[in-house]
This record gives structure tokens, C-alpha cells and sequence, in this order.
């Protein structure tokens, strides 16, 4: 049964105090749910800087310097000129990992996910690219600009079919989702209101890798769908859908299921306040995560550890925590072995997450994953081995590099126990080999796999 | 100091050295399959220190992580121990210790591998002395010994295991068999035993095509060892399961299998290194599935290099295509000749029921060339970030006023499918355009230009041109690179001293670093995705990279071949200022 939680309090801004206060904890928490874990220098910062101002700087002034962006636009250049989609993925890691805008690129992955198109089967660098940047654009912006963005994104009506999408014929694919997956959720439409919508997107088509809006193929006769009536276009069509009660606890719910937790006290009680303000705001969803991440819910035992990290945040996460650098290709490969390549998710409803993403073949192969990553000399740590880094952080014996781990890469502490276990498993000297298995120890325990 | 300790490693343990007092090819019993000999192994290794592309490779610390740290630690103090014996630096060292040679040999009868080192006697009993005290406590942790014996009363032996090794008068012997080991101990202490390698037959034969002592290092093997080994046998498999491979060394293996002798040299400088391999070669051993390679006369001659403006590099070969494609049963496995079998279904079909290998590889004549080079583009053309080279085959059609209207018809097909292919994926399309003037066929393509504000994606590299001019055949990824095969001068190739030459392929250094450059962005972009690094690192990385490539002068392999012997060479030439 789930406990009752107070909206009011659950989303009231948190106070540290002496005896809940503003620790390392709570700054890796913070780190692992609005970027992809955190580094030695961002943990020191941020306990010095305090809750609020880390959140702002998380939330606002996070923007990549001018140059990092000039060399992703190099790379992005280059990697589109390919031809290849699989080579964006390897870019995107690569942004995932370097980029100081983590929120930025946390939300990106979000919206990735919820508007999930696969190049396996648009199979066009370019339009894959397109899409990608537009999910950045608009990620921490306007959600409605977001899915009037994604309804005419070449890459997205190629993936639902909008090549078949005639007057005479309407495709229905693109409409079922927009009310299902994309703004309303299952329950809060009916069949008509598919057939209805899917007329407004006749003649939306794909030419030359663009837009381009077929007159001869639209239906511009009137549609009646989700209460209205009229000779509604496609614009006015998202924009309707959108405008819908359910939307903006949609997103809201869902913005909370990607940030606070898998398995959400989501009732309608406790999202309204957060739907509320999506409304208030014209759906700009930036001050939405920011109470979030500000929120008592957020630092309470009903967020710690209550998600699962997916493939890519404990992977990145752990490789940023180590200032760990590798070959991105293989990387991609691996984890698409374990559920999460990205550009390519598995159907239009993304990765699910949560428990879906534990089970005994993707628990071996997790852990493999991080053997491999750990084991291949492409690793490297801050440019140098494993002992190298940790002794350049004063992280001399095992105890200590246990602990350290498990500061930068655990949502919940170890017992002491387990700690011990772990420890005389590791009868070794400090050595690379020894830092490497203890890590790797550590990697395959349940808590490893908790953000 | 890596590299340099690497060096050390690689030469002393991998090698040995030698010094003649005693004629070294005399310290080994005729029985001797294969030798290794290694000359002046001291300049070798100046050489190699002083080359540039090894202080290139030290500046981009490309060799850094070649040691295990506690490897190269142990190295760095025995090389200190020996400066401090010796009071030389270790280059210096390798170079006395080595002054007479080196020979590595294998005796099949004993199964005995024996290593020869003959240098200056002084220095070779000092760093004798260092190994011996080095490898004394590790042979000890290993719960052993070394047990040493006085042989004739004359010469202290020493044994681990069955290694065994001793010194005498500068000379020194490991090996694994006691046979062996005493052959050459017996024969550096009495009479020179009438029996040795010097006096095998075979052994002479090669060693008078070429001589040991010419060569920075130099190796013989009997051919009996390869039908011993079964070495002969494994690679006219692996022959039979590969059809590029075939195609590539076919030949040679065929000639191996019937050789007395097989030679390889060795020779560095800064300028060059050059790799020889030799066996010997007669017509009559050449089967008729095996015409195709050197001609029925055995006469078969690679046509002309070409070289036309901006050449990467040029492949030239006397091949005749159609029945090394068409005698797949008698020079493949059954399945390769099944995959043969399914493709050539396929390109039956394709080609509206003409077969691939007798109405389109049996229309050329024997011999074919291949030439990679820049890419140029058209004013006004799009050109895209990524630059691929350009690259064409060129070969003389057999009966050109009878296949050209058929080749012509197929190439038009062939774009024809081409586009419906793509345009049912929504992809580019290619124009044609058509030329034929006096039985001369020109038949050129090009995509079509993109819209504004979309990019220029890899394909439009390829503007694939067909040009039937006379007898000549040319089928180039881009017009330009055609134009300028049909130009008569560059036609006409190099053509001399060609009769002796069966394969032929160049390499520039030049043509390939401008390639590079031109996509250095591409080169940054993975640099940085392999490793991780910033931008700043990565185009470090790269451009040093492209300063290496700069160091290339030229590479050349060569396949030629007199009436009794087959040489295939392996040059490569380098920009020394």
C-alpha cells in the first residue's frame, strides 16, 4: 500500500537543517537525478555553495562554454557527414560526458525517451541529428513548442509513418501517439478522436530531409475530436491537445517518474500542485523541475534510491565520477547489449525504465559492461591508471578507495558489514588491479544499480 | 627511453649476436632447416633511433604504455649496470657485443633451436656476468638452479631445465638440445667438422643468390622444413578459402610448394627499409589452374603504372580474371565455390542474363590496374566534409568493337538499378549523360545537387564514370579521375623495365598526408571519440599523426620474377632532410 504523502509538503521548497543538513549526500543525489553523477570538483562546490544556488546554477547558468559548443558543432558536422546514425550515438556520449549543461542533456535523454524515434528505421544521420538538437533546443523550454517541434520533425514522421498519411487514407500511427505517449496518456481519448486527429495531419509529409506540407494531401474539411469541432490544421490540432486537462498532469507525472522516482506515489493528489504550475506557466516546464529539485519530496527517503539507473546514467555517471575516458564506439555497442543505445530505443514508447530495466541477463550484463570498461586499456582515468587518479585525490588504501566510491556512486551508504565483506575480499595491495576489482565489486551489488 | 629500452629488449632477447672467429654458418650441422642471421645489429639500432618516424613516435609518446611499468623498470637497471661494467651507453654496447653477428637457427633431426652470439670478447663476458647475476635469484624463486658442467675441460655449461647456454672466447651458445649445443661447442674447440651448414648444398644455392653478409639481417629455410611442417600445405588452404587471397599470392605459394629454398633480407637505413623475399621459380611448376597468374608462357606482365594527377596509390597486376573467377572447383573449397555460385546467380540476374565471369571478366584482357588518388571537384559542385579518394580500374578490353555496345548497356542498367534502388529508400538519384563518338563511349553520372540548407552528404564523392576509348577500359568512382586516366600521356604509363614484373603496387607518402589533411577534421572528431580527449589533444594527436604520414616517402611492393628465381620486395623510402 503507499504511504500517504502531503502535496503540500511534497513539494515545499527543502530547508537543511542541522539535523537533515546539506551534505555529500544529498549533493550526489542531486547530481545522479539532474545530470549524469558528479564529479570530485562539483561535490566540493556545491556543498560550499548550498542547496539553492546549486540548484540555480544547475537550472540557469549552466550553458556550455562557446568553445565546447563549437567543437560539438565540429564533431556533429563530421559525424553527420558519415552518412552513419550509429556514429551520432558516440557523439552524444560524448556530450553526455564532457558537457557542463548536464540538466540540459539529462532532459534531452528525457525527451529522447518520451518522443522515442529509432534510427534503425529512419536510418538518415541528418534527420536523427535534426531531432536531436531540437529535443536540446526546447528541452528545459516550452513543452508545447516541443511537440508542435516533434509533429512536423522529418525524422519522427518518417518513424510514425507519415509517408502513408494521404486524405483519402489517413495514417493513424502519428495521432494515437501524440494522445497516447506524447501529451494526454491512455484513458483520456477514444478511438474517434484518433481518426479525427490523424485527418488534421493529412498531406504532412517528408521531402529532401524537410518538412513540407502537401495541400493536395490534406484533409481540410472539419474534425471533431476531444470536445471541439472545426477545420482544425495540424498546428491547431497539437495545440488543442495539449490545451487538454490531462496534459499537463501527463508530463508532470512523467517529469517526476524521470527525477524523483520509478515507482511514483503518483496519485492525482500529489501531481496536481506540479500540474498546476505547468499550466500557470504556459507549459515552459524549466520552473516545474526546479521545484522539483528544490522540493522536501526530492531530498526525502520517498526519492533516495528509488530509482534504477538505466544503462547509460550508471555508465556515464560512474565514468564521470572517475573522470573516466574510453573508446565511445565500443561503449555504444555495450550498452545497447544492455537495453539502452541511444537513437536507436527499443518502439515508440522509449525505454520503459524502472524494474524493466533489471532482470538476470541484464544484471550479468551490466556487469560485464563495467568489467569491460574497466579491463580494456582504452580506459583511462584522468589520462592516467586507476591509482594514479585516486592518489591524485589522496585515495591511498582500499578503505579509502571504498569509501570514496561509495560517496560519489551510491544512493544509499553500505553497512558496515557489507563493507567489511567487500574489503577482506580484496586481501590485495593497493595496485591498479585491486582498485579496478574493488570497483567492480562494488559495481555489481544491488545498491550499484539504485540512483 | 621506452622505445630505446624496447629496442634493447627485442634485439638481445629476440636475436642474439655474432662474431666470427669461427665462420658461423660452420658452428651449425648441415641438418639445418632454417637460419636467422643478423648483421651489424649495433648500426641497426642506431638506425632505428635516429630515424624519424621513430622521434616522431616519441614525441607523440605512441610507445609509452608498449612495457609493463616493472618490466621497464628492471630493464632501466640492467641497462644502468651495464653503462656502469662497460661504460658505455647501451646502443654502444649492443654494437660490441654484436660486432660479429648473430644467427638464430632450427635443426630438425636434434629439434634443436640454437641462438649464436659473437661480438668483442671483453664486453660480452662483462654483460654476461650482469644477466647471469640478474637471472640467478629469479630462476632461484622459481624453486631451480642453474647447474653448470665443464665440457672437454675447456668450456663452463650451463643448464635450467633443458636451456642450455655457455661462453667461450667470445662466443656465445644457448640452445634447448644437448645434441646441438655440443656440435657447436665441439666445433669451436677442435677441428672444424666437415659436415656443416656451410656445406649443405641448398644452403649454398641461396646464399649465393644472396649473400648473408650484404644484408642487415638475412634468413634461409629449407623447403624440406615446410613439407616437414606441413607449412606448405596450410597456405595453399588458406588460398583455397579466400578468392582475394588467391588472387594476391597464389602464385607464390604454388612456387613454394616446389622450391629447394626460401630467403628473406632485411635492410635499414634512414633513407629506407627494404624487405626481400626469394625462392626459386620454374615455369614447369606452374599448374594450368594457375595460367591465369603468370600466363600460359609464363610471360604474364603487369601493364604500365599509372599515375595520374594526384595518386595515392596505383596496384598494377598481370592477372588474367575470367578463369581465375571461372576455375572456381579446381582452386576453391566447395564453399567458397557455393558463395561463387549464389553471387553469380545474383549478377546474372543484374546483368540481364549475361555471366559475370565470361561476358563481362572474359571481355578483358589479361592484366588490370587499380589507381587511387584525390578527389577533385567540379566548380560549383557540392562537395562533402568528408573526402573520400577517388579510385578506378583500368584494364584493355579483348574485343573491343564487339563488347562495348554491351558494356555500355550494362553500365547505363547498372545506374539505372542504382536509382531505383535508392529512390524506393528515398535516396539520391543519379543523372547520366551519354557520349559516343567513333566507337569511343564515354558515359559519365552525377547526383543531383541538394537543396539549399541540406548537407552534402558522402555520395557526392562519387560522380561514376564508365570510358571505352579504342581498347581501353576505364570504370572510375568520379569523372575527373576517369578524365584523367584517358589522358594519352598518363595512358601510357611507366613503361620501363617491365618484362620481369608480375605485381606492382606504390603508395605516396605526399598524396596520402594531403588526403589526411583534407579530412583532419573527421581525424579529430574520431581521435576524440576513441579516446575522450578535448579538442585541443585530439588535433595535437592528428597532426602529428599527418607529420608522421609526411615522413613516408614512398612505398613499394614488387612481385617479379627471372626464368629460376621469384623476388617479392617490400620498400619502403623516407623523407630524410
Amino acid at each position: 500500500m503507499k504511504p500517504y504523502v502531503d502535496p503540500q509538503w511534497a513539494w515545499a521548497e527543502f530547508k537543511p537543517t542541522e539535523s537533515d543538513p546539506w551534505n555529500e549526500h544529498k549533493v550526489a543525489h542531486l547530481f545522479r537525478r539532474a545530470g549524469f553523477g558528479i564529479t570530485g570538483t562539483e561535490l566540493s562546490n556545491s556543498i560550499d555553495a548550498g542547496l539553492s544556488e546549486t540548484v540555480q546554477s544547475l537550472v540557469h547558468e549552466s550553458g556550455e562554454p562557446e568553445e565546447f559548443q563549437r567543437d560539438m558543432q565540429a564533431m556533429t558536422r563530421s559525424l553527420v557527414a558519415s552518412s552513419d546514425p550509429a556514429n551520432l550515438s558516440y557523439g552524444w556520449l560524448y556530450r553526455m560526458l564532457k558537457s557542463t549543461d548536464q540538466l540540459r542533456e539529462k532532459l534531452t535523454l528525457f525527451w529522447h525517451g518520451h518522443f522515442a524515434t529509432s534510427a534503425e528505421k529512419v536510418a538518415d544521420a541528418f534527420m536523427m541529428q535534426q531531432q536531436n538538437s531540437m529535443l536540446r533546443q526546447h528541452s528545459l523550454g516550452n513543452f508545447h513548442d516541443l511537440a508542435q517541434g516533434i509533429s512536423k520533425d522529418p525524422a519522427m514522421l518518417l518513424y510514425l509513418d507519415s509517408a502513408t498519411n494521404r486524405k483519402t487514407h489517413p495514417n493513424e500511427n502519428f495521432a494515437r501517439e501524440l494522445m497516447e505517449l506524447f501529451c494526454l496518456g491512455e484513458g483520456n481519448y477514444t478511438e474517434t478522436d484518433i481518426r479525427e486527429l490523424s485527418r488534421c495531419f493529412t498531406g504532412w509529409e517528408v521531402r529532401n530531409r524537410a518538412y513540407r506540407f502537401n495541400r493536395y494531401q490534406h484533409d481540410f474539411n472539419e474534425k471533431s475530436f476531444l470536445g471541439a469541432s472545426k477545420a482544425f490544421s495540424g498546428e491547431e490540432a497539437v495545440t488543442h491537445v495539449v490545451a487538454q486537462k490531462s496534459a499537463p498532469k501527463f508530463i508532470a507525472r512523467k517529469l517526476v517518474q524521470y527525477l524523483v522516482m520509478d515507482e511514483p506515489l503518483a496519485d492525482d493528489e500529489l501531481i496536481e500542485p506540479l500540474a498546476n504550475q505547468l499550466e500557470e506557466d504556459d507549459f515552459e516546464v524549466l520552473g516545474t523541475i526546479k521545484r522539483i529539485l528544490l522540493s522536501n519530496l526530492f531530498f526525502s527517503e520517498h526519492s533516495y534510491a528509488r530509482k534504477i539507473k538505466s544503462p547509460v546514467e550508471m555508465v556515464i555517471g560512474l565514468m564521470r565520477s572517475l573522470d573516466m575516458n574510453t573508446k565511445l564506439p565500443d561503449l555504444h555497442r555495450t550498452l545497447g547489449e544492455v537495453g539502452q543505445a541511444v537513437f536507436y530505443p527499443p518502439n515508440v514508447k522509449g525505454w520503459e525504465g524502472g524494474r524493466i530495466w533489471i532482470n538476470s541477463s541484464t544484471l550479468l550484463g551490466r556487469s560485464n559492461l563495467i568489467h569491460s570498461l574497466l579491463t580494456t586499456p582504452n580506459t583511462t582515468f584522468g589520462g592516467e591508471d586507476i591509482s594514479g587518479l585516486l592518489a591524485s585525490r589522496e585515495v591511498h588504501t582500499m578503505q579509502q578507495a571504498l569509501d570514496h566510491f561509495e560517496t560519489l556512486l551510491l544512493a544509499v551508504p553500505l553497512g558496515s558489514r557489507v563493507k567489511q565483506q567487500i574489503l577482506s575480499a580484496q586481501q590485495t595491495a593497493p595496485s591498479d588491479d585491486s582498485f579496478s576489482n574493488l570497483l567492480h565489486q562494488l559495481a555489481t551489488l544491488p545498491q550499484f544499480q539504485l540512483s | 627511453m621506452f622505445l630505446r629500452i624496447s629496442i634493447l629488449f627485442v634485439t638481445c632477447l629476440t636475436t642474439g649476436l655474432v662474431h666470427a672467429q669461427h665462420d658461423l654458418d660452420r658452428l651449425l650441422p648441415a641438418t639445418t632447416a632454417a637460419a636467422f642471421k643478423i648483421n651489424h645489429a649495433g648500426q641497426i639500432v642506431d638506425d632505428i633511433l635516429a630515424h624519424p618516424l621513430v622521434q616522431a613516435a616519441e614525441e607523440a609518446g605512441a610507445y609509452k604504455d608498449a612495457l609493463p611499468e616493472q618490466q621497464a623498470a628492471q630493464l632501466n637497471a640492467i641497462k644502468a649496470q651495464i653503462k656502469a661494467s662497460i661504460g658505455v651507453e647501451w646502443n654502444q654496447a649492443i654494437a660490441q657485443l654484436t660486432s660479429k653477428g648473430i644467427v638464430l637457427a632450427y635443426d630438425p633431426p636434434t629439434n634443436g633451436v640454437s641462438l649464436i652470439i659473437q661480438g668483442e670478447e671483453e664486453t660480452l663476458t662483462k654483460v654476461f656476468d650482469i644477466l647471469y647475476k640478474t637471472i640467478e635469484p629469479i630462476v632461484a624463486l622459481g624453486g631451480k638452479s642453474i647447474n653448470k658442467g665443464l665440457y672437454r675441460d675447456t668450456i663452463t655449461g650451463y643448464q635450467i631445465d633443458d636451456l642450455r647456454f655457455a661462453l667461450y672466447e667470445g662466443t656465445f651458445v644457448m640452445t634447448n638440445s644437448r645434441d646441438l649445443g655440443r656440435f657447436t661447442l665441439d666445433a669451436l674447440l677442435g677441428e672444424p667438422p666437415t659436415n656443416t651448414l656451410a656445406d649443405n648444398p641448398t644452403f649454398q644455392q641461396a646464399t649465393e643468390s644472396t649473400k648473408p653478409n650484404d644484408h642487415s639481417v638475412w634468413f634461409w629455410a629449407d623447403s624440406k622444413l615446410a613439407a616437414q611442417t606441413g607449412g606448405g600445405d596450410q597456405l595453399d588452404e588458406s588460398m583455397k578459402q579466400n578468392m582475394l587471397a588467391e588472387l594476391l599470392f597464389g602464385g607464390i605459394t604454388n612456387q613454394l610448394k616446389h622450391s629447394q629454398y626460401t630467403t628473406a633480407t632485411l635492410d635499414f637505413n634512414k633513407e629506407q627499409l627494404r624487405f626481400a623475399f626469394r625462392t626459386a621459380h620454374d615455369q614447369a611448376w606452374i599448374p594450368e589452374r594457375r595460367h591465369y597468374y603468370f600466363g600460359a608462357d609464363g610471360k604474364g606482365e603487369a601493364p604500365p603504372l599509372l599515375q595520374p594527377k594526384g595518386t595515392i596509390s596505383s596496384i598494377s597486376m598481370y592477372r588474367d580474371l575470367a578463369p581465375w573467377y571461372l576455375l572456381g572447383p579446381e582452386l576453391y573449397t566447395p564453399e567458397v565455390n557455393e558463395r561463387i555460385a549464389q553471387a553469380d546467380s545474383q549478377l546474372s540476374t543484374f546483368l540481364g542474363g549475361k555471366d559475370f565471369g565470361e561476358d563481362i571478366l572474359g571481355a578483358l584482357e589479361p592484366g588490370f590496374q587499380i589507381v587511387v588518388a584525390d578527389t577533385e571537384f567540379d566548380e560549383g559542385a557540392p562537395v562533402p566534409d568528408l573526402k573520400i579518394p577517388a579510385f578506378a580500374m583500368v584494364a584493355n578490353l579483348r574485343d573491343p568493337e564487339v563488347i562495348k555496345p554491351e558494356l555500355r548497356r550494362q553500365f547505363i542498367n547498372f545506374v539505372g538499378f542504382l536509382n531505383l534502388v535508392s529512390g524506393m529508400e528515398g535516396g539520391k538519384q543519379l543523372d547520366i549523360d551519354i557520349q559516343s563518338k567513333d566507337d569511343n563511349v564515354i558515359l559519365t553520372t552525377a547526383f543531383l545537387k541538394p537543396q539549399p540548407n541540406q548537407p552534402v552528404s558522402i555520395e557526392y564523392n562519387f560522380t561514376p564514370t564508365l570510358i571505352m576509348t579504342d581498347e581501353l577500359f576505364i570504370l572510375a568512382s568520379t569523372k575527373a579521375l576517369a578524365s584523367n586516366l584517358q589522358d594519352p600521356k598518363v595512358a601510357k604509363g611507366s613503361k620501363a623495365n617491365r618484362s620481369t614484373i608480375n605485381s606492382q603496387f606504390q603508395l605516396y607518402g605526399a598524396a596520402l598526408k594531403h588526403i589526411l589533411e583534407k579530412n583532419k577534421e573527421f581525424l579529430i572528431t574520431q581521435n576524440m571519440l576513441d579516446k575522450g580527449s578535448t579538442r585541443e589533444q585530439a588535433t595535437d594527436e592528428v597532426t602529428l599523426i599527418l607529420q608522421a604520414t609526411e615522413i613516408l616517402k614512398m612505398l613499394e611492393i614488387k612481385l617479379e620474377h627471372t626464368d629460376s628465381e621469384l623476388t617479392f620486395t617490400f620498400d619502403m623510402s623516407f623523407k630524410v632532410e
